[in-house]
């Protein structure tokens, strides 16, 4: 089954969720949503329907974007997932370490700041898709 | 730093240094099996030996605690009571960051490595 | 279950125990096959990529534990992601009376063993599954 047609949305706040889904009807017709809205829910997802971009929330209740993160790194750096996706992380850190850090992480491609700037958004789906 | 209140190694020796009993229950009296792991056992105390050594010095307390957990666990599941206890004693200390005190017990974890591979209770097992 | 596609998960940060159970299981089905993690975030991993029928879970392991994968499973579940529901048999050494039976409550989990995991209670248990 072909799944370079899928785009994974992990948010647990279902008016932004909604924006963004919006967004990709809008920029990338072609491609089937999925959604989230929480990080345990956003894992399953991923693994099962192996969607070829992630936009992941960091600042989750209970379970954060770290987690899944984290599960990744293990995943990976372990050589037993088959298949890596590639992660937008979202989120709302200013301070450049923190940020550096972040975009090292396996399977992240980008960080952007929330409120999400959709045009530079649209420019990074088009690097990634 | 005030060391005289740190363990010795008397405090850890009067634990056994292997319970043949117990390791043999453990796998069913399955004479084979045990062999194996202790075998690798043995391989991963020399791995870990090496690998505290290295995240000593870069003071890397997730690993340092990661490790003395994993000698801990896996020496009181094969009986290796003596390991466990000062693996335990290292896992607080690297929960507390006491340098000092996880160098010290690393110190004895080494010796009571030693009398461990050299014992009867061990080689009459391999 | 059939005998000859069975797939197991140990998920155990003890190497020492997971080579123990390993073996147990590798002579009461020679022909399955075992899939091993050192915590849950590994454990989850594997579960995605292997499909496992079954899954020895430890509940107390570094990084992430047992909880965690049960919380994982069991949001996918009843968020109907997951293409199917494993049997999972906890293995222990938390002794808390209270605590053993909110795990035997959990999504999936079958049976809850306090360590150490004898050969015959794993017989036991898979025979009934097992065709």
């Amino acid at each position: 089954m072909n799944h370079s047609k899928d785009i994974l949305i992990i948010e647990d706040e279902s008016i932004t969720r909604t924006m963004y889904v919006s967004f990709f009807q809008k920029i990338a017709p072609e491609f089937n949503l999925y959604e989230a809205c929480n990080a345990l829910e956003g894992l399953c997802l991923c693994f099962e329907k192996r969607p070829q971009l992630i936009l992941l929330d960091m600042i989750m209740p209970e379970y954060s974007g770290e987690f899944i993160l984290d599960v990744m790194e293990e995943g990976i750096s372990k050589n037993i997932l088959s298949f890596i996706p590639k992660i937008i992380v979202v989120s709302s850190i200013d301070n450049a370490n923190e940020l550096m850090e972040l975009t090292k992480r396996l399977a992240v491609v980008s960080v952007m700041p929330k409120p999400l700037p959709f045009e530079t958004l649209e420019e990074l789906l088009k690097l990634h898709l | 730093m005030d060391d005289m209140n740190f363990p010795k190694i008397e405090d850890f020796i009067s634990a056994q240094i292997m319970d043949k009993e117990k390791a043999l229950k453990r796998v069913q009296q399955k004479k084979e099996l045990l062999n194996r792991v202790l075998t690798i056992f043995k391989k991963n105390l020399s791995e870990k030996k090496e690998t505290i050594k290295t995240d000593l010095a870069k003071k890397n307390w997730a690993n340092l605690k990661l490790m003395a957990h994993g000698i801990k666990g896996s020496a009181w599941t094969i009986g290796a009571q003596q390991l466990g206890d000062v693996a335990c004693a290292m896992e607080k200390a690297a929960d507390n960051k006491n340098y000092p005190l996880y160098n010290h017990l690393f110190q004895i974890l080494q010796d009571c490595i030693e009398r461990f591979l050299e014992s009867e209770e061990l080689n009459s097992l391999l | 279950m059939k005998k000859n596609k069975l797939r197991f998960l140990i998920v155990e940060d003890d190497e020492m125990i997971r080579i123990i159970h390993k073996d147990f299981l590798e002579e009461l089905f020679p022909k399955c096959e075992i899939f091993e993690a050192e915590n849950a975030a590994q454990g989850i991993c594997q579960y995605f990529e292997c499909s496992p029928n079954v899954i020895l879970l430890d509940m107390m392991m570094p990084l992430m534990g047992g909880e965690t994968f049960l919380d994982i499973l069991e949001e996918g579940y009843s968020k109907k992601v997951l293409k199917y529901k494993p049997k999972i048999i906890v293995v222990t050494a938390i002794k808390d009376v209270k605590e053993l039976m909110n795990i035997g409550k959990r999504f999936a989990v079958e049976a809850v063993i306090s360590k150490p995991l004898v050969q015959s209670q794993l017989k036991a248990l898979l025979e009934d599954w097992i065709e």
